[in-house]
């Protein structure tokens, strides 16, 4: 489960380096950037430029801690959501909406539960 | 203190709004031994710049506040010797490639190395330095390459490193001649380190890239405050002294401090900004420009004492084009090194991709050698550098049956837009053109165009003069 997440020897240096504090750091940006996503889509329900740009944000910010921890999957959907973002396709982003969201509690569900200082 | 033995205390400024990605790279930093300061949106990076003034700066482009862009302009415009690292997300190549052209001092895509972090830092750290003239110049080949390596085997450079070896021994003063990006500083370093000063200093200083009254504080030291919070600075004849004093275009001194330079050389000694009585100095000097002094002191650009004082023993870098197979070896020895940073794995390049290097006129020389090497590397994977690889510009240069046809057009575009103007209307044009395209960086510009920043200053204040 965690190859298909991200990478595991990534991950786990990472978290070697950093400890703790890093993890709990990441999982409460992993969450920030849910919730500004999440925000985003509501706000182009009445205003579709505005919560386009607001989400290809959060998706882009998503992406660097993805791409970070070596969460390929992840910085993927994003990347494919940003595109669509820019090319104003709101429908499509929406229906992206539910797989990032899995994909991204996966993920903080794997950092949350990293056992410090043992490897993965 | 960091892995070099240097304090990067104030130094050095973190801009990222992801806290996670801020404490890793913090982490990593202090590590290696750096400390850094940290702004998490574009306003407090402009304050915290303004407060602290730091040489290097980490940046990522995306900001929630303003563009990283924006701010980079705004950092580069206060400090022009600030030297910007790009951060960017893989996927946002075009726009960190936007950056390095318009003055960025290198790009890191995430995710970021640890190594590779840390070697982009360190080397930013140095050139910096190196450039302020507030420590020992830290000379290096680019990516550090071995002497050897980058002195190749063509017949031109055999001449030159058998000339580097014969001048070395003696105390005559050096001046090299090369076309930007072809390695004068490497070079100068090879005649430091094969003299007898090799274990003293070699110290470095930039005449075409500060103001006057910097300039004259950076030779001779500079005194600020009074009694109790007096600070002296040294100044490059104090650290330079028992070793080597390597002048970077001497021709675009101010005359008035050309003519200091060469009472200080005809006394053997100075004046500090801090004391009254003249101390002996013991220096070695080597200079080097793009442009000719001979034609720099005919000019009036050139005091003519210090041209002789100078101009003693001439060694000149060639082009790269000029330098045959060396630019195949060149090449694979970058490649590698580069890989390696950005955690590739290319070793080879492909004979298609050779022959095309070899067919470009590379006027930005070992410089643009090294782009063009890492444009590649961030976004192939190797291991073999092949011909698609490299930026379509180049294969259409090399492909193209009638080279000539493409410059004549150029060249008749050209004819018709000046067609009508006067010589020094079609240099405003140019020099305004040139502003324009480095987003109002005039050291920028005038690095594009070959001349002194200080031209520039010099022109646009008349050409915005109100006419009488």
């Amino acid at each position: 489960m965690t190859a298909r997440i991200c990478d595991q020897m990534q991950l786990d240096a990472l978290l070697s380096l950093g400890g703790r504090a890093l993890s709990d750091q990441f999982v409460a940006d992993l969450a920030r950037c849910e919730t500004h996503f999440i925000e985003a889509l509501g706000v182009a329900s009445t205003d579709k430029r505005q919560g386009l740009e607001l989400a290809r944000r959060a998706l882009h910010e998503l992406r660097g801690i993805a791409l970070t921890v070596g969460a390929t999957s992840l910085s993927r959907q994003c990347a494919k959501a940003e595109a669509l973002c820019d090319l104003g396709h709101l429908q499509d982003v929406v229906e992206a909406r539910a797989e990032i969201l899995a994909t991204c509690d996966a993920l903080t569900k794997l950092i949350r539960d990293y056992p410090e200082g043992t490897s993965l | 203190m960091s892995a070099d033995g240097s304090s990067s205390a104030g130094q050095l400024l973190l801009v990222e709004d992801t806290p996670s990605l801020l404490m890793l790279y913090r982490t990593v930093l202090n590590r290696a031994g750096y400390s850094a300061i940290s702004a998490t949106n574009g306003t407090e990076a402009l304050e915290k710049f303004d407060v602290h003034r730091p040489g290097v700066i980490m940046l990522d482009l995306m900001l929630p506040d303003m563009d990283g862009m924006a701010v980079m302009r705004e950092i580069l415009a206060k400090q022009p010797t600030t030297r910007v690292i790009v951060i960017t997300a893989n996927g946002s190549i075009d726009k960190a490639l936007e950056a390095t052209r318009k003055g960025a001092y290198e790009f890191l895509v995430k995710p970021l190395g640890d190594q590779r972090l840390v070697a982009a830092v360190a080397n930013a750290l140095s050139e910096f330095r190196t450039q302020s003239g507030a420590a020992k110049a830290l000379l290096h080949t680019p990516y550090n390459l071995p002497l050897a390596d980058f002195l190749g085997n063509s017949d031109v450079m055999r001449h030159l490193t058998q000339k580097i070896k014969a001048v070395a021994k003696s105390m005559a003063p050096v001046f090299i001649l090369g076309e930007r990006g072809t390695g004068k500083k490497t070079i100068a370093r090879m005649v430091h380190e094969q003299s007898q000063r090799a274990t003293r200093p070699l110290v470095s200083i930039n005449c075409s890239e500060h103001p006057s009254d910097e300039l004259e504080a950076m030779l001779f030291g500079s005194v600020a405050g009074t009694n109790g919070d007096r600070v002296e600075t040294a100044g490059v004849f104090k650290n330079a002294d028992g070793g080597t004093l390597l002048l970077e275009n001497p021709q675009d001194m101010p005359a008035e401090l050309q003519a200091r330079l060469v009472s200080v050389l005809q006394a053997g000694s100075y004046t500090p900004a801090a004391g009254a009585a003249p101390v002996p100095i013991d220096i070695r000097l080597i200079s080097c420009a793009r442009v000719h002094p001979t034609e720099e002191m005919h000019a009036g650009r050139l005091n003519e004492d210090l041209y002789y004082r100078l101009f003693v023993i001439p060694l000149t870098v060639p082009p790269l084009s000029k330098r045959g197979d060396d630019i195949v070896q060149l090449a694979t020895s970058f490649l590698v090194r580069i890989a390696r940073q950005e955690g590739k794995t290319f070793t080879t390049v492909s004979d298609d991709a050779a022959r095309i290097l070899l067919n470009q006129q590379w006027h930005g020389n070992i410089r643009e050698l090294i782009n063009v090497l890492r444009h590649a590397v961030v976004l192939y994977q190797g291991p073999n550098l092949t011909d698609e690889m490299l930026p379509e510009d180049m294969i259409t240069h090399a492909h193209t049956s009638n080279p000539n046809a493409k410059h004549d057009d150029a060249l008749h575009g050209f004819e018709a837009a000046i067609k009508g103007l006067t010589m020094a209307e079609i240099e405003q044009r140019a020099v305004m053109a040139a502003i324009e395209r480095h987003a109002g960086s005039i050291p920028q510009a005038a690095r594009e165009l070959d001349i002194a920043p200080s031209t520039i200053y010099r022109k646009r204040d008349v050409w915005t003069k109100p006419k009488d």
